[in-house]
């Protein structure tokens, strides 16, 4: 086939693209449908592992993680870490880095995953601001909020109110935070509390109740002090209900080391089959995420082939109809000297047309989706959320639009070419 | 003189009825032949096989003495071939300029000098102005001429019209006549199958398709 009779049967392809576009139209959503299952689903996917890959990033080092505390076990995981450690809490997206009344960092932090109701940190929602978990059912959370604020005695947490300056020093540069002066209504009358600590935790954001700020503003008392350094006491963990992860810091290796020989001597003394905890260490937490990565990557290839045999039912079924509408069409092209290979190439332009316009289409609308998603998680749920599409995402998509380009092209082509021109024309 | 179409022992049958029992022609060039026979005698098959339309027959089909192989048939009926149907057989949503230059998407060459023959053809037809109307909005009789100018956009040796006529009223059943009979002076071969005896008789060679049999009329 020459060159320029190629350029003419694409030419004839675009225009019967054209002609049939509220048919191909029909057949490219049905295309983009699958496309968009699959691409929804791997890019969810990624979203969930990427942000599971950020904390298991950022506690990189000098860190122990002790999975499944209940209550049974609080007692001897006390007795594990001495009385006199302090264990701080930390919001679940922060990093930690922990400070005291007197200014002087906390040797040890913790992680604490307790629930999906635990919310500790500064975390500033659409002006209905709130210290520590005050929304989270269990006990343990409640201890937190009590000592975020250096008070002991808890009240509601959507009195809390900071000025945006600060919040945005908060968010931005949080050393600069340190001494300022914050308004809140926390206890009772508004009182003005002073920054000697905080929390390098990516939760604090800068959305204010400006209305109640100024409300609040009128009775400044600069005597209280606001701690935003956490404290456990020692039997903190009495308490939990749920099993949870204890993410344990530790500020040096020694520490690191020190507690790691504790925990291996408890195992080795106890020696029982079915410990009540267990504990990773960062190589095997490093392992479990390439499991994570693995089955990530095994369960989007299982959604791509799902999502293929259905959407290839579908498809197939659409293009079928389209070839059967077009039978005279096609039919009258090979009597006047298309040959099987004209046809073929003809249909496969006009359905890679299709599926490409199919494929443009749902990336769009994912990325859109996708863009909606982390507006709507950075900006009103105020999380330092992660977007990254794994490459096995983009090699998987990549296949799958290709074969899907491919197979909606070639085997409606295909059948495109075994139209009988005698049965065509006399049904003409 | 080299026969320009040659078939020899044609035999094509539909399961166990037998349309065309090793059947011979031969078509010189320049001839005007029109083929008669009663209803599903097997007229148009055999206007299907000469077209090549219909593959599935046994016996040799040669061109100027040449036997075409199977790949060969397209090109064939994309060079050689000019086809006048009853149906006229349009693309319904493609203009008329679209339809009638159609064959040249699947030829090599000749494109510009088909589409000044399609331009000069569309003002003798008197179509200039429907050339870029899809040809679902014309009238029966300007969808003839259409599918008339399109059966010689390739210039080719041989034109078959199946029942060319059939649908048409008397005036426009005589422009095609008289279009064969000037393409047929141009020195182009003419194979035409009708009912009509009027218009078989204008052919100089009449064939009769009778019992499986072909039949030269006198």
């Amino acid at each position: 086939m020459s060159f320029r009779k190629c350029l003419r049967i694409v030419k004839n392809a675009f225009r019967m693209y054209g002609i049939y576009f509220r048919r191909n139209l029909y057949l490219t959503i049905t295309i983009s449908v699958s496309l968009l299952m699959f691409l929804g689903f791997a890019m969810y996917m990624d979203i969930e592992l990427a942000n599971q890959e950020q904390s298991y990033r950022r506690i990189q080092s000098n860190y122990i993680v002790v999975n499944c505390i209940n209550q049974a076990t609080t007692e001897e995981f006390n007795q594990l870490f001495h009385s006199n450690r302090r264990l701080a809490l930390q919001h679940h997206f922060g990093s930690c880095e922990l400070m005291n009344e007197d200014g002087e960092k906390i040797d040890a932090g913790c992680n604490l995953l307790a629930s999906q109701q635990f919310i500790s940190g500064i975390s500033i929602r659409n002006g209905m601001d709130y210290l520590g978990g005050a929304e989270a059912s269990n006990a343990f959370c409640y201890d937190t909020f009590e000592l975020l604020c250096g008070r002991g005695q808890y009240r509601a947490a959507n009195e809390a109110i900071i000025s945006e300056e600060l919040s945005s020093l908060i968010a931005s540069k949080p050393e600069d935070a340190l001494g300022k002066h914050i308004v809140l209504g926390l206890f009772g009358p508004t009182q003005v509390y002073v920054v000697v600590g905080v929390y390098h935790t990516t939760q604090t954001e800068t959305r204010l109740n400006k209305e109640s700020f100024q409300q609040l503003n009128a009775g400044i008392n600069p005597e209280k002090s606001m701690i935003f350094t956490v404290f456990l006491p020692e039997n903190a963990l009495i308490g939990i209900e749920h099993p949870t992860d204890l993410y344990l810091f530790f500020q040096n290796q020694v520490e690191y080391r020190e507690i790691m020989k504790k925990l291996q001597k408890y195992d080795a003394a106890h020696q029982v089959e079915e410990k009540m905890y267990s504990y990773r260490t960062p190589s095997e937490n490093e392992e479990s995420f390439e499991f994570d990565q693995a089955t990530n990557t095994r369960t989007k290839a299982l959604i791509m082939i799902l999502v293929a045999v259905l959407a290839g039912i579908s498809v197939f079924g659409t293009m079928e109809n389209s070839i059967s509408a077009r039978k005279t069409e096609i039919g009258i092209k090979k009597a006047l000297g298309a040959g099987d290979g004209a046809i073929m190439f003809e249909f496969l332009v006009e359905n890679i047309i299709t599926s490409l316009v199919a494929m443009l289409f749902s990336i769009c609308l994912v990325s859109l989706a996708l863009l909606a998603y982390t507006y709507y998680q950075r900006r009103f749920l105020a999380m330092d959320f992660v977007v990254w599409v794994y490459p096995s995402t983009i090699w998987l998509f990549l296949c799958y639009a290709f074969s899907s380009i491919l197979g909606f092209s070639l085997i409606p082509a295909f059948r495109a070419t075994q139209v009988n021109i005698i049965d065509t024309i006399r049904e003409s | 003189m080299e026969p320009i179409l040659s078939l020899q022992n044609i035999y094509k049958a539909f399961g166990d009825r037998v349309v065309l029992n090793h059947v011979d022609l031969l078509i010189e060039p320049g001839e005007y032949v029109s083929i008669v026979g009663a209803s599903g005698a097997g007229k148009s098959t055999l206007m299907n096989i000469i077209g090549l339309l219909d593959q599935n027959f046994t016996g040799t089909y040669a061109f100027n003495g040449q036997p075409l192989s199977k790949r060969e048939h397209s090109r064939f009926r994309n060079q050689h071939l000019g086809f006048i149907f009853q149906q006229y057989n349009l693309i319904p949503s493609l203009t008329s300029k679209e339809n009638i230059l159609l064959p040249c998407a699947y030829a090599s060459g000749k494109i510009q000098e088909a589409e000044q023959t399609c331009e000069r053809m569309l003002r003798e037809f008197g179509l200039e102005k429907q050339k870029d109307q899809p040809v679902n909005t014309l009238s029966g009789g300007e969808k003839q001429r259409i599918a008339l100018i399109r059966s010689v956009i390739m210039d080719p040796e041989i034109l078959l019209a199946d029942e060319p006529t059939g649908n048409l009223d008397e005036k426009s059943g005589r422009r095609v006549r008289d279009f064969l009979q000037e393409m047929n002076l141009a020195g182009k071969t003419i194979i035409v199958v009708t009912h009509d005896l009027e218009f078989s008789n204008e052919a100089e060679r009449r064939l009769k398709v009778e019992g499986g049999e072909l039949h030269e009329l006198s």
